[in-house]
């Protein structure tokens, strides 16, 4: 017993004093941005039941789930995504509300990653849900918001890229090849196999021209122009009108200005069950993977009770935060303007001079310590830039840290 | 150009990997010279080049601080991450084979059975589509050698010519896959170096085409 006592559980991170500001800091830029857009806050509990992610379309393999038993011995998981309980609450409490119902949160999720591979457990999400409306307007609110946030938080050099769900339904509808083929061949096109992908597809019995067009599909990927090439190599319906969902956006894009950050992905396939419209995720010079996925889900909610058109954006907090600090930009600075140290007899005259400090914009702490030799070394080690000395039937006077210089100070006059 | 990292596998992979890449006009010189620098520059391209082992170099390439990787199927298949497997360069070639001594009867009968290897998922994978509870044990070094010491029933291990399962008297029971060496790409780096990743696959594709 106590042997872990010292020690934190895999994947989770004590996070501390400047790396702790700045996270504080990028998502408090992130619920401005919502708010300021429209979007109302929500929290969820902590834990949930595992129902609530145990459905058909769910993409959460339950074991990257942490589960704990309650004590009528149900099974409860720690949210391991926000969306979902969003999607519980919208078809459960909220299903009889006024839509669009515009939600945002920062929560924390909790995934069992495997070990030893510098991947989080615990990550911070924030992201918003749109809920009970299906049009242009929702999906471009969506990313839209999603390229602000990034853009707020300092990030540049990105790219949102963006596919579409019923792309790769339609033209899989084309063929007659059952669902485990079709898994197959979506695992190929998401990785982005092509070697494997045309061996398998030339095994079924497939015309030429669809297999052309399949295996076409993961090279989809690139700027606006990749849409003219996807219609030239399929007629399917669906498709076409993905296609054309994605150029809608784009033109909107482009008139915002904000048609720099685009990409075309045709070949994201990911989650298919899950997803039903455009998908987008973005991507970061400098991070391996990516730091905001999302997209439109209107198949999710129905599981909690009532049919409801859903699109949204989750972007990971801690990747962002990491990404920034990368960039070494000087986003946080935890010095201090004052010191008051004093006579302990002058315990409420110090709090009213902190208070005045204070009141003129200074970030100004009372001193816990006793000698005044005690409080430079403190001062200099917490990077506090002057120390306010309050001794004893002497007058007061202001010390500056770095230089040791003394300055006399009158109540109410210059600092 | 933006700079792009190429991690290859350390090895007989890398001398295979560096002649196509001398094939579609890399100059190679630094990386043949022997010494024990990991990571070399090629100027005329903007291009790294790093050595590393083989399941690292999955690492890196899912971590993205390699854009580009080298690597056997073999890898890919026990350390399954996520990113792009774009091309196999139909080198390093060999295949997963399940080998035991001659008497002994693998698939029938209900006792547990022991299987030794490298690679333990890939064991696992495999006898569990076959519907077989196997007890797997890892290996590091020769495999061969368990089941003649007797701490398995059989092994899963790569082959090349089968020469060493011969001389140790053990034979093939069943190839489980075939294995070659592949070019894997990290996701972001593949949108965000598009230009640069794209004209790279196409060259070394249209070598092996051409081979």
């Amino acid at each position: 017993l106590g042997r872990w006592k010292r020690n934190i559980p895999e994947g989770t991170r004590d996070i501390l004093f400047d790396d702790c500001a700045l996270k504080s800091k990028l998502e408090k830029k992130f619920k401005d941005l919502y708010v300021n857009r429209g979007y109302m806050e929500i929290n969820t509990p902590t834990i949930e039941f595992y129902d609530v992610f145990d459905s058909e379309n769910m993409w959460i393999d339950q074991e990257t789930m942490y589960k704990f038993l309650d004590q009528n011995g149900r099974i409860m998981v720690l949210r391991p995504d926000i969306t979902t309980p969003v999607a519980r609450i919208a078809g459960t409490k909220l299903k009889d509300s006024y839509y669009p119902l515009k939600f945002f949160y920062s929560l924390n999720v909790f995934r069992c990653n495997e070990n030893l591979n510098a991947k989080s457990n615990e990550t911070t999400q924030s992201g918003v849900e749109i809920i009970g409306i299906d049009n242009l307007r929702a999906d471009v609110e969506v990313i839209v918001t999603a390229i602000k946030a990034l853009l707020e938080a300092g990030i540049d050099d990105f790219k949102i890229e963006l596919g579409h769900a019923q792309f790769f339904k339609g033209i899989m509808e084309e063929t007659n090849l059952d669902s485990l083929e079709i898994e197959k061949i979506r695992n190929y096109i998401e990785d982005k196999n092509f070697g494997a992908l045309k061996d398998f597809l030339e095994n079924m019995e497939l015309d030429q021209c669809t297999i052309i067009e399949i295996c076409t599909l993961p090279r989809l990927f690139g700027d606006i122009d990749v849409i003219e090439k996807a219609r030239r190599f399929t007629d399917n319906e669906k498709a076409l009108i993905a296609l054309n969902n994605i150029e809608e956006i784009y033109n909107v894009l482009d008139n915002i200005g904000l048609s720099k950050y685009f990409s075309v992905d045709l070949g994201m396939v990911h989650q298919m069950d899950y997803y039903t419209g455009v998908i987008f995720r973005a991507y970061v010079d400098g991070a391996g993977n990516n730091v905001l996925y999302g997209g439109r889900y209107d198949n999710l909610i129905e599981n909690f009770g009532k049919t409801l058109p859903a699109t949204g954006f989750a972007l990971n907090l801690d990747n962002v935060t990491e990404i920034i600090k990368k960039q070494d930009k000087k986003f946080v600075d935890l010095s201090e303007d004052f010191l008051v140290y004093y006579d302990k007899s002058l315990i409420a005259e110090a709090n009213k001079i902190a208070e005045q400090l204070r009141n003129r914009g200074y970030i100004c702490e009372l001193s816990l310590i006793e000698s005044i030799e005690d409080n430079l070394r403190y001062a200099e080690r917490r990077k506090i830039k002057n120390i306010f000395v309050l001794e004893k039937e002497r007058e007061s006077y202001i010390l500056d840290v770095k230089n040791k210089v003394r300055r006399s100070w009158d109540m109410g006059g210059e600092l | 150009l933006k700079n792009l990292r190429i991690a290859l596998t350390k090895g007989r992979l890398e001398k295979d990997a560096v002649k196509i890449f001398e094939a579609i006009g890399l100059d190679c010189n630094e990386l043949k010279e022997k010494s024990r620098k990991l990571i070399f520059h090629n100027e005329e391209y903007n291009i790294d080049f790093v050595l590393a082992k083989a399941p690292d170099v999955v690492t890196y390439v899912e971590h993205g601080v390699a854009d580009i990787g080298i690597v056997g199927k073999d890898t890919l298949m026990e350390y399954g991450k996520r990113f792009y497997e774009v091309v196999d360069l139909k080198i390093g070639k060999c295949k997963f084979i399940v080998a035991a001594m001659p008497d002994v009867d693998l698939y029938s009968g209900y006792n547990h059975k022991k299987i030794a290897t490298k690679y333990p998922n890939v064991a696992k994978s495999h006898f569990g589509k076959k519907g077989m509870d196997v007890e797997i044990i890892k290996i590091e070094g020769s495999v061969e050698l368990a089941p003649i010491v007797g701490l398995a029933d059989a092994i899963v291990d790569i082959m090349e010519t089968g020469s060493t399962l011969k001389e140790n008297g053990l034979v093939v029971l069943e190839s489980v896959c075939d294995i070659s060496a592949r070019m894997i790409v990290n996701v972001a780096s593949m949108k965000l170096k598009q230009e640069e990743i794209e004209n790279l696959i196409n060259k070394v594709q249209e070598f092996l085409d051409r081979a």
